[in-house]
Parts: structure tokens; sequence; C-alpha cells
């Protein structure tokens, strides 16, 4: 008997479960898996954010470099513990992909940019964050991160799953 | 539709196993669900210089798909990538490769000389070895979950009544992203450019994971964030409509320098097979 199985296991057509690797072992009870919970509606959402006014921006005087972080939008993820989590974020729904958590929105990704705006995502024990995080460098004649009219698109999946490494069973 | 290959289905009460839409199963063994093999919590401290600044073993035998989150003052701040232009600034300060039996750290404190909190998952999955599954059809219509039916695994010393999905291996209330295929087949163009690249049959825009390096490349891989070049490699995904409108493949990891055969993989997830809930926000 193989020790890398669970009591149920199923390997792929063709394949014998005594030999079979990877993938083609589709099902096996020895592992958690990662679980959507689909009795709760924050586990699996697509989330648009429209910017109807602007979030604060820094204000540092000519010559300075400034940040100001704003929390925009927060919701509660049903759990208890901080939760695994994966977010996709688009600004034109998913046309294409602009990036995951920590996304710049406005600015050069080389980090040159005097005006620069992310869109980031932390998640606790209770809540799921949206910020606006902006940095500017004030020449004297720019003007700060605007992100006013923008649509930020976020897929977000949040697994029952935490991040304190007790999902897989101590006995396996 | 499902096959008629030997496996564990469970259809939705008043639906027939031959005759079952995708989504109208409660669970099917032929979609390979991603389950977690090896799971950590490490410290990795800012270690100046340092090519290492921390080790753990997973001890798996194969390259497995592995994430990490950054964990900075008890938040969770994203998802752990090779350093990116595009990411958060603290994001950036933690990176992580891993093998077959290792997972690498490197705290370049880019950001915050301090120590960070990775928490690191692998998956069930070999993403060294192309495969393709068939391709479930996602739902039209949303299905309530129905207690009645369906399937369930509590783990060791966990009671099958339990109201708490993290006592179950598997529970048919969740359902898991699932593999649709896995992807290390390396194409040219004519300029030379080499690149990875994956078309959704199904014409929607599905979750890729993607990583670059692995037994193809040196020895070990590290995960890419999307929509930016990072350490060298550009990973895109788009709609299939602007894939065929700008000629590229809807998913793909380029590499615009001479590089070796297989230089990475992409895995695409298939979405739940549930409506995602839809919300608008106005700020």
């Amino acid at each position: 008997m193989r020790n890398d199985l669970g009591p149920i296991s199923v390997s792929a057509p063709n394949t014998s479960l005594t030999t079979v690797e990877g993938q083609h072992l589709t099902f096996n009870t020895k592992y958690p898996f990662a679980k959507l919970d689909s009795t709760n509606k924050n586990s699996f959402q697509i989330i648009t954010i429209f910017f109807n006014t602007e979030p604060p921006n820094p204000t540092g005087g000519p010559g300075t470099t400034t940040t100001k972080k704003t929390l925009v939008y927060q919701y509660k993820h049903g759990y208890t513990y901080e939760p695994s989590s994966w977010f996709l974020i688009s600004t034109d729904n998913f046309v294409t992909v602009l990036g995951s958590e920590g996304t710049w929105l406005i600015g050069n990704a080389s980090g040159a940019s005097p005006a620069i705006a992310k869109f980031e995502v932390e998640v606790d024990s209770t809540y799921v964050n949206f910020y606006i995080d902006k940095q500017w460098t004030n020449t004297g004649s720019n003007s700060p991160p605007n992100i006013i009219g923008f649509s930020v698109n976020v897929r977000a999946y949040i697994f029952v799953e935490g991040l304190d490494g007790t999902s897989v069973p101590s006995h396996v | 539709m499902a096959s008629n290959s030997a496996g564990i289905r469970v259809t939705q009460i008043g639906v027939s196993d031959p005759f079952a839409a995708d989504y109208q199963y409660v669970f099917n063994s032929d979609w390979p669900s991603l389950a977690i093999a090896y799971e950590t919590v490490v410290q990795v401290p800012y270690t100046d210089g340092a090519s290492v600044s921390a080790t753990v073993t997973h001890g798996l035998g194969f390259y497995p798909l592995t994430m990490g989150w950054t964990i900075l003052n008890g938040v969770s701040i994203g998802r752990t990538f090779a350093t990116s232009g595009n990411l958060s600034s603290a994001q950036n300060d933690v990176t992580f490769s891993f093998d077959n039996d290792k997972i690498y750290f490197i705290n370049s404190g880019l950001y915050n000389k301090v120590t960070y909190t990775i928490s690191i998952k692998c998956y069930n999955v070999d993403i060294s070895q192309n495969i393709d599954y068939t391709l479930p059809k996602f739902p039209t219509v949303s299905t309530p979950y129905d207690p009645t039916t369906g399937i369930k695994v509590s783990k060791y010393q966990k009671s099958i009544a339990s109201k708490d999905l993290n006592d179950f291996i598997l529970h048919s209330r969740a359902q898991s992203p699932a593999v649709l295929s896995i992807v290390t087949d390396v194409s040219v163009t004519p300029s030379g450019t080499r690149f990875i690249g994956y078309n959704n049959p199904a014409n929607y825009t599905p979750w890729v994971l993607a990583f670059v390096g692995g037994p193809g490349q040196g020895t070990t891989y590290s995960p890419l964030a999307p929509g930016s070049q990072q350490s060298g490699y550009l990973f895109g995904i788009l709609s299939a409509t602007q894939a065929k409108s700008l000629g590229f493949a809807q998913a793909r990891i380029q590499a615009s320098f001479p590089t070796t055969k297989n230089f990475g993989s992409l895995v695409v997830l298939r979405d739940p097979l549930v409506l995602p809930n839809v919300l608008r926000v106005v700020y």
C-alpha cells in the first residue's frame, strides 16, 4: 500500500493507482482541498469600484515626495482568522488583467514616475481592505495622481484555509 | 458533461450522471482540484546581501504549485512573487523560489529592513509536467447549496457532523479551483522571442498562474505576478477578444532574451462551478 494515498483515491483514465503520479492522481483524500465556501457570498466575488470622488492626495510642497494611503472599501470575509486569498485587478472589466494585489493604476512600473497611484489589498482576521496608495513628487508644475473616473475591477477568491499553516492534518 | 470513465461523481438531486451539465455536479473526481500537500509559516529576516535568507523543506519529490503570502504586522499584504515594479512596495521585499524538495526565500529589505512572516502552501500539482483536461462549462444559473446531498470527508479526529469547513478534507458545500491545463511548451516567434501561451477554448478569461525557471532553466521556479515585466519576463492575461485582436495568446509568459527550452509553466485554473457574487461600489 502506498503511503501517499488517502482512504479514497481516484486516478485518471487508463492509469493505475498503484503507479500513478502527479496530476494523473485526480482525487486523493490524503490532502485537504483548497475550499471556497459556496454558502459564503464573499468567497468568490467580482467587485467593481467606481471612483466618483478623488481619494485624498499627498500634499507635499514643491521639491518634495510625499505619500497618502486611503482605505476606499472594506468588507467582512466571514472568518475569524486571516484566510488565504487571491485577487486579480483590472480597469477594463478584464479585457486586460492589470495585475494582482498591489497593482499600479497610475505611474510607470519602473518606479521613476512622479505621480503614482497603487491599488493595494490587505486581508486581516476580519476584513478585506482595499486601499489607494498615492505617491507624488511635486515638481512645482505637475499634478498629483488623480483617479477620479476610474473603475477598478477586482476578482476575489477567499478560501476557507487560513495562513497559519494548520490546514494539513498533522498526521500527514 | 462528464466522461463515462470510472471515478466519483455526485450530481444535484434530480439530475442523472450521464446527462448532467458540468455545473450540476456537486463533486466530480475527473477534475483535479487543488489540494494542499504541504504548508508552513516561515520567518524571513532581512539578511544584508545574503543569497538565501531562509530555507524550508517541503520534501514532496516534485515541483509543486507553490504560493506564498506576505504578512506584515499580522496583516496579509498580498501574495509573494518575483520582484516586480508593478507590486506594492513591501511586496517586493521577500521573494521565493522552489525546487522538487525545498523552498528558498530572500529578503532584500528594499523597502523595510524587517523580518517578514511568509505563509506557504504547496498544492498537489506538478507544474513541470504538461497536462490538459476537458473543459467544464461554467454555470449560467445560480444554484444554492443543498445540504441533503453531496460528499464529505473529514480530517482525522474531526467530526463528520462539524459545520466548520476547516475540519474537512473535502466537502461538497465548498468548491475548489481545478486545473484545466499546465503548459510548459515553448514557442518562438519570427523575431526570436520565446513564449509559453494558452488560449481558452471556452473564450472566458481563466485564472492563470505563472512560474519561470524549473528544470529547463536552472533548477528552481519563481512565481510571477500578472501584468508587468519582472525579472526579465512578461506575464500577460487578456480576454479572448483582446488576445485575437493583438495576435497574442490569452495567457502568456514572454521572455525577451534568448533562453533555454521550457523556461517556465502556465497553470490554468477552472473557475468554481458557482456564479460569483457581483458587487458595484461607488467611492
